[in-house]
This record gives C-alpha cells, sequence and structure tokens, in this order.
C-alpha cells in the first residue's frame, strides 16, 4: 500500500469506529477522560496506519484498552476503574431500579474477567472479535467467559445472601431479587 | 444466543447503541483532536468549518508558498503545505522534540509526537537561514522550533495568535531593542497576520499556511533597523478580511489597564462584583473572537486587564493581586485550583473572609485597615475542606500597593 493508500484506510478506521471506541471508553470512565483515550487511541492508529487490519475494531478497541490502562496506571486510580464503572452505569442509564446488583457483583471481578464478559455484552463482539481484544484465542476466551460467568453468578448470590437478614425488604433488596430471578 | 447474564449485563450498559448517532456527533467534535490530514469530504463535516474564515491576500502568501507543495486538498481558501508530504525531520530535531516530553509536570505534557516532525519553511534573518520545525501533539495543537530562534507548544492547537518578540539588551524591564519577532496564527479563526508600529505604519510578514493537523500559519519577521527601538513595535495582530481577531503587544504591560482588546465587548456579564465604600468592584466576562473568554476587573473607574484564554485553555492556577485606588485596596484572586475561600489576616489579630463567586475572590480591605496597626499581614485562599492553598504573607503595607497594579506609587493609600 502507498502512504495515500494508509491514510486511506485509517480514514476509513475512523468513519466506522469512531462512536464504537469513544462508547467504549465512556462505559469505562468519565466523559472527558474517555475523549482523551479515544483521541488517543486513534494518534496511536494513525501512527501505526501501515498495519492496521481491515477489519479495525477489535485492534481498536484493544488499543483503547491498553491506553486506558496505562492512563490508570499513571493516575494511580487502578481502584477506582471498578467503582467508576458502576456509578457510570448507573448515571448513564439513569435505571436506578433495574438490575444494579450486577454491578455490584461485576465489581468483584477481576479487569480481566470483567473485559470478557463485557465486551461481547456492551460492545456487541463476536467471540474471535472479543479475542482479539483480549489477546488470545477464541478458544481460550470461550473458556474465560465460562469461568467469569460462574464467578459472577456466585458473586450475585453472595451479594443476594448479604440481603437477605434485613428484617424489611428496601427497594434495593428488592432490586436484588428482581436480579436473582433469571437464575 | 443471549444467555441470561448477557442479558442482565446489556441492561445495565451504560452507552446504549440507540446513542449512535449522539456518539458519531460526539466523535466529530474530537476530530481536530486526531492529527491527521483528513480528506475534503471528512472535513465537511467537522464543526471547526463553521467558523467564519475569509480569503487570503494571496499577493502576500504567494512568494513563499510558491517553492512548497500546495494543496487545495484541505478545502482552505489558503495555499497550504500538505504537512504529510514536508520533509521529516532527522533524528537530532526529533530528539529535541522528544526531550519536551521529560519532565514535564502532570497536566503541563503536550504529548508531542516528536517523530512526526516535519520541516516547515526556512527563512533568512540577518544573513543566516533558520529552519522551522513543527511536530504535532496528541490533542491537536502542535509544537515548533526556529533552529537558534526558540520555540514553543500550543498543546490544544487554539492559541488564535502567538508571538514570540527576539531582541538585545534584555533586562528586568524587558529588552531594549526588538530585533525580530517570529509566531503562529490559526487558520481557523484568522487568514493574516500584521505588525503595527507605534508611528502608524504596518508591515505584513510573510507566512507559511499549514495543513492538517496543524492548521495554523507560522511567520519570522526581521524589524526594519529604523523601528527596533523599544515601543516602536505596538502591536502584532491577527486579521479576518480586515477585522482584528488577536492582539499580541509588544508593550503587555503598557495595556494591563485596559479592557482587553481581543474581547467582544458588547457580550460583557458580570460575573463577580462586591460592593465597597469606593464603589462597587466588578469582574467582567466577555467571549472572545477566537471562542475563548476574556475577563477584566472595574473598580473605581479603573480596569485591571484580567486576560484572555484561547478554547481549551484557562487560569487554571491561582493568581492573587491588588488593586489600590487613592483611597482604598481591593484584593482580587482567581480561584481557580478548587479555591473557595480567601481569608484576610490583620496585625491586630483580627480574620475576615470572603467566598469566591464566578471563580473569583474580591475582598475591599475595610478603610479603618489600612493603617500599619491594623493591616493585613498575610492572606490566606483555602479550598472546600478549608485547607490553605496558597498564603500571601504581606511584609509591609506598601506591599498593598505593588508593581502589578495600575495605581501610582505616590496614590498608595495605606499609612
Amino acid at each position: 500500500m502507498t502512504t495515500n493508500e494508509f491514510d486511506l484506510a485509517f480514514e476509513r478506521a475512523y468513519r466506522s469506529h469512531a462512536a464504537d471506541v469513544l462508547a467504549y471508553c465512556l462505559r469505562r470512565t468519565d466523559a472527558a477522560t474517555a475523549e482523551d483515550i479515544a483521541a488517543e487511541t486513534f494518534t496511536v492508529a494513525w501512527r501505526r496506519r501501515a498495519i492496521l487490519p481491515s477489519e479495525s475494531l477489535p485492534w481498536l478497541l484493544a488499543v483503547a484498552r491498553r491506553v486506558l490502562a496505562n492512563h490508570y496506571r499513571a493516575t494511580k486510580r487502578g481502584a477506582e476503574l471498578i467503582t467508576q464503572l458502576g456509578a457510570n452505569a448507573v448515571a448513564a442509564t439513569q435505571q436506578l431500579d433495574e438490575s444494579p446488583p450486577v454491578l455490584a457483583a461485576l465489581a468483584r471481578l477481576t479487569e480481566a474477567e470483567q473485559e470478557v464478559l463485557l465486551l461481547p455484552a456492551w460492545e456487541g463482539l463476536a467471540t474471535a472479535q472479543a479475542a482479539e481484544v483480549v489477546g488470545c484465542s477464541a478458544v481460550a476466551f470461550r473458556l474465560r467467559a465460562m469461568r467469569a460467568r460462574r464467578r459472577l453468578r456466585q458473586a450475585l448470590a453472595e451479594l443476594n445472601q448479604q440481603d437477605e437478614p434485613t428484617p424489611r425488604a428496601t427497594s434495593t433488596q428488592h432490586k436484588a431479587i428482581t436480579a436473582k430471578e433469571p437464575w | 444466543m443471549r444467555t441470561p447474564i448477557n442479558h442482565l449485563l446489556r441492561d445495565v450498559n451504560p452507552v446504549l447503541p440507540g446513542r449512535r448517532a449522539e456518539l458519531e456527533e460526539l466523535a466529530r467534535s474530537m476530530r481536530p483532536r486526531i492529527p491527521v490530514a483528513l480528506s475534503p469530504e471528512s472535513l465537511t463535516a467537522s464543526p471547526s468549518q463553521s467558523r467564519p474564515r475569509t480569503r487570503l491576500r494571496i499577493a502576500i502568501a504567494a512568494a513563499v508558498i510558491a517553492a512548497l507543495a500546495i494543496s487545495p486538498a484541505l478545502g482552505l481558501p489558503l495555499p497550504t503545505l500538505n504537512f504529510g508530504n514536508a520533509d521529516p525531520a532527522p533524528a537530532k530535531v526529533i530528539k529535541q522534540f522528544d526531550a519536551l516530553r521529560v519532565g514535564a509536570p502532570a497536566g503541563m505534557d503536550a504529548k508531542v509526537l516528536a517523530d512526526e516532525t516535519r520541516a516547515i519553511t526556512t527563512s533568512m534573518l540577518d544573513g543566516r537561514p533558520h529552519t522551522l520545525w513543527v511536530a504535532p501533539t496528541t490533542f491537536g495543537g502542535f509544537c515548533t522550533l526556529w533552529t537558534q530562534l526558540g520555540g514553543g507548544c500550543d498543546r490544544l492547537g487554539t492559541t488564535p495568535l502567538d508571538v514570540s518578540w527576539g531582541g538585545s539588551g534584555g533586562s528586568a524591564s524587558g529588552l531594549r531593542a526588538v530585533n525580530y519577532l517570529f509566531g503562529h496564527v490559526d487558520s481557523d479563526y484568522a487568514d493574516g497576520v500584521e505588525v503595527r508600529f507605534a508611528d502608524g505604519t504596518t508591515a505584513q510578514p510573510q507566512v507559511v499556511w499549514v495543513s492538517e493537523p496543524i492548521r495554523a500559519g507560522f511567520f519570522l519577521y526581521g524589524i526594519p533597523e529604523e523601528k527596533q527601538m523599544t515601543g516602536a513595535v505596538e502591536a502584532v495582530v491577527a486579521l479576518s478580511g480586515n477585522e482584528v481577531v488577536a492582539t499580541s503587544y509588544g508593550d503587555p504591560v503598557g495595556h494591563a489597564s485596559e479592557v482587553p482588546a481581543d474581547a467582544i465587548r458588547d457580550r460583557a456579564r458580570v460575573i463577580a462584583r462586591t460592593i465597597t465604600g469606593g464603589g462597587d468592584a466588578v469582574v467582567w466576562e466577555a467571549p472572545s473572537r477566537y471562542e475563548g473568554r476574556c475577563a477584566w476587573l472595574a473598580y473605581q473607574g479603573r480596569v485591571l486587564n484580567l486576560n484572555c484564554y484561547p478554547r481549551g485553555y484557562g487560569a487554571d492556577g491561582i493568581v492573587l493581586g491588588f488593586m489600590p485606588t487613592p483611597t482604598d485596596v481591593l484584593v482580587w484572586a482567581r480561584a481557580g485550583a478548587g479555591a473557595t475561600s480567601l481569608e484576610a489576616q490583620f496585625n491586630d489579630g483580627a480574620r475576615d473572609t470572603v467566598a469566591a463567586e464566578g471563580g473569583f475572590l474580591l475582598y475591599p480591605i475595610p478603610r479603618e485597615r489600612l493603617i500599619e496597626a491594623k493591616r493585613p499581614t498575610q492572606f490566606v485562599i483555602r479550598s472546600t475542606d478549608g485547607n490553605p492553598i496558597v498564603t500571601v504573607p504581606i511584609p509591609d503595607g506598601r506591599a498593598l500597593c505593588g508593581s502589578s497594579s495600575p495605581a501610582e506609587p505616590d496614590q498608595c493609600p495605606v499609612d
């Protein structure tokens, strides 16, 4: 490919996936940081446009994931990631009465476990694409996802148990019970 | 197949797929921050295209541009050097740009993309060639370096006009002679640069306009020998057509008592006010002609220029100053960095506190406290939780009539 072709490939990737990358970042951090991370992601993509794959979304999300991780390392706020995740989710969806226990349960999982669950659920990625984002084979990804689902179920069950001793049902407990029903 | 777990997780997705149009709009506004030469088609959707931009007087630039690769691809109505086609910098220059990242305080790193540095132009000054090197930053701005002259960074790429003044006889009071000046002008807001001399004459430096991701014009101007004395250059202005968009004064201190020239005054609004025995002290804020904000303080018929900031930049730090008049002293401070209150501590042990309003702290020192026995000894700026952020000791009463204020020394009201 010539330089111009690389530029065009980059531009195609930008047009097609800028919103996806931004959404990925917004799901994981505050709006201002999300824009910075998305901009940084496309800066990396531009500098490496010669190796940008034609199916670029998993590659871009993998870059965004690393940039985000670097950001948290740099700001020493790694521990806040999970909290932020839950807070963003509640604020953005404004569904305080729908399933917040799943976020609390999610927060008990490792970042890697969260990612294998959220890439298909939130980003809408197929297994092969999600595997590319986290850097493993599709088979390994399925195994990880299975383990993560099991861990999430356990975490949800633990949370529900913690809620049970309270004598009067509060709205939070009601939500927890609602969340348990699909299991 | 949708599993129950996935179902649950999708229900708490903080950015639902239905928001795609909104996200695409947001991504477009993010686009100027992406350092890449975008095609005319993609630029059509860029919000920055709606900014007023008028045609460059072609004749000014033609001589310079003729030797450069001309790219109309941007859609800019200007002959423009395509940054992507400019010569890459050698390793020695890249190293210099890379050094800009080292040791930068948190939040101050321009995030320059040193290995994307390009040679923009070479200009002669006093018979010597000087090459301009420019590198983009991650934030959509750029850093510059004129060999043997200097440079700097506009990390966001929103500064409408930046001028560096070079000369000889440097001292605390400034340069004795200004021999040359260089800088850049943002092509989103302006299409020309003019040097204005105190004798009413003007000169138009040659400007080299550069494409995305830089979107700016660069100039180096050697001042004619007969106009090199201090004060001869009154200002450099960025022009959009015949309209002045931004101003850089040769002697900024001389204009400290004026409403900022770049402010759109008929859109000014009051953002802070305090009532004093000598009349109201008012902080005004107005938009600038380049999407920034300007502020000034008006008190007892006097004005203190609190400067203009380009889009994205602001006075994040804390600045504290005094504005004395023949009868009063007003203490003012920009309440950046989480500052919420100003406490005055006096010689007789008394204390007084005011809260921030509109990003400013205004405190008129009571007239009865402008004597040695009762004068302020210290000002403390505090955060929301009451912790001191900045402490400014006042060693003697005359310090309240410091050089940063527009009062004459003999007008200081402090005994």
